[in-house]
């Protein structure tokens, strides 16, 4: 998450100030509602519905006038969820998994398995899942802060951060067997090559 | 993991947020456009109002009335605006002076004292009005069921 925009504590010029809270947040609002979505075009409405609504006026100002980057952030997670759940994206993101737009690794071979399946692990996941494994290992916040950031108890995030990870080593487990069982079976087809077509 | 999950997780490249970027700002500037009186009155930080005061419902009467009598009334013909608008009686010429010692309304320095609502009380009226206050709302109410009532059909026996 970029630095959080330190909040003018003067009344000023709304669309001055609209346009800084843009111009330094836009960024980081659209990649966490694309890293929930996976989806160029729900990220864009994803962001175009969290500064649309601070046009009109926000119900819990003092919120956000107290952290607006973080504020922001929330409320494109909450965006991409209710997307998520609106448009049952669930299913489509599972489907879409080969389109995400990742930075081909330079690693090697088995490295670029180990990434394809946590992604395929990572879109079998739930959204609120995924969105903690990311804010810990991928924005680097802390339990104490994602407790913060959520308003949660710091042991219900801990306990969801550890079964997120739970069925995310799960998922990879199964990945794994899928590309041993595929792996075994294009030997078998190297091996005895390809099984004659049943006559009707 | 933590490098696994980071190399996994998908991100938009640096043109792809330019460009939406643009286009969303775009969109959100005919917004601002449409809603630009609002706007002029919102405060994006502090209390969400820009020299906006808020008005208690008796200092929104007043003003209300002071707007409607356009500059012309004193504070008898506030307090008669306001009887016949709201049905109700306000002691006026205290909350009058008050409102004139905040800069809210300002009184003709010539002749009788008669009333006109200064550019800040033009914006705690416009604050009033988008938080929904009714100047008329009182009698609107029985006047409406009046109407109501004359619009139904009789009741057949």
């Amino acid at each position: 998450m970029s630095t959080p925009t330190e909040p003018n504590k003067t009344n000023g010029m709304f669309q001055s100030d609209f346009e800084t809270l843009y111009l330094d947040n836009r960024e980081m609002v659209l990649q966490a509602a694309f890293r929930l979505l996976g989806n160029r075009e729900d990220a864009e409405d994803a962001l175009q519905t969290v500064f649309t609504r601070l046009l009109e006026r926000p119900k819990d100002q003092q919120n956000f006038c107290k952290n607006p980057s973080g504020y922001l952030y929330r409320s494109a997670i909450n965006e991409a969820l209710h997307i998520i759940s609106f448009r049952d994206r669930q299913k489509l993101t599972d489907m879409d998994v080969d389109s995400l737009e990742i930075p081909a690794p330079e690693a090697d071979s088995e490295t670029e398995a180990d990434i394809l399946r946590v992604r395929m692990a990572m879109a079998k996941l739930k959204p609120k899942d995924r969105e903690i494994l990311h804010l810990h290992y991928y924005e680097n916040y802390t339990c104490r802060e994602i407790a913060r950031m959520q308003r949660k108890s710091l042991s219900a995030v801990l306990v969801k951060l550890l079964r997120a990870r739970t069925e995310l080593k799960k998922w990879i487990l199964i990945q794994e067997k899928q590309d041993e069982a595929k792996k075994a079976q294009h030997e078998r087809i190297d091996r005895e090559g390809l099984p004659e077509a049943s006559e009707a | 993991m933590k490098e696994l999950i980071a190399k996994a997780s998908p991100k938009l490249p640096k043109h792809d947020v330019e460009e939406i970027g643009d286009r969303v700002w775009l969109r959100l500037n005919a917004e601002m456009e449409q809603r630009k009186d609002e706007l002029a009155l919102r405060s994006l930080y502090g209390d969400g109002w820009n020299n906006a005061p808020a008005l208690e419902e008796g200092d929104f009467q007043i003003l209300s009335a002071v707007h409607l009598l356009a500059g012309k009334g004193t504070a008898l013909d506030i307090l008669d605006m306001v009887e016949r608008c709201t049905g109700q009686t306000l002691l006026v010429a205290p909350r009058v002076e008050r409102l004139e010692k905040e800069g809210l309304l300002a009184a003709s320095r010539t002749g009788d004292r008669r009333y006109e609502v200064t550019e800040r009380g033009q914006r705690a009226l416009g604050r009033a009005k988008l938080e929904g206050k009714q100047f008329a709302r009182v009698v609107e109410g029985p006047a409406r069921e009046e109407r109501v009532k004359e619009a139904l059909p009789e009741k057949a026996d």
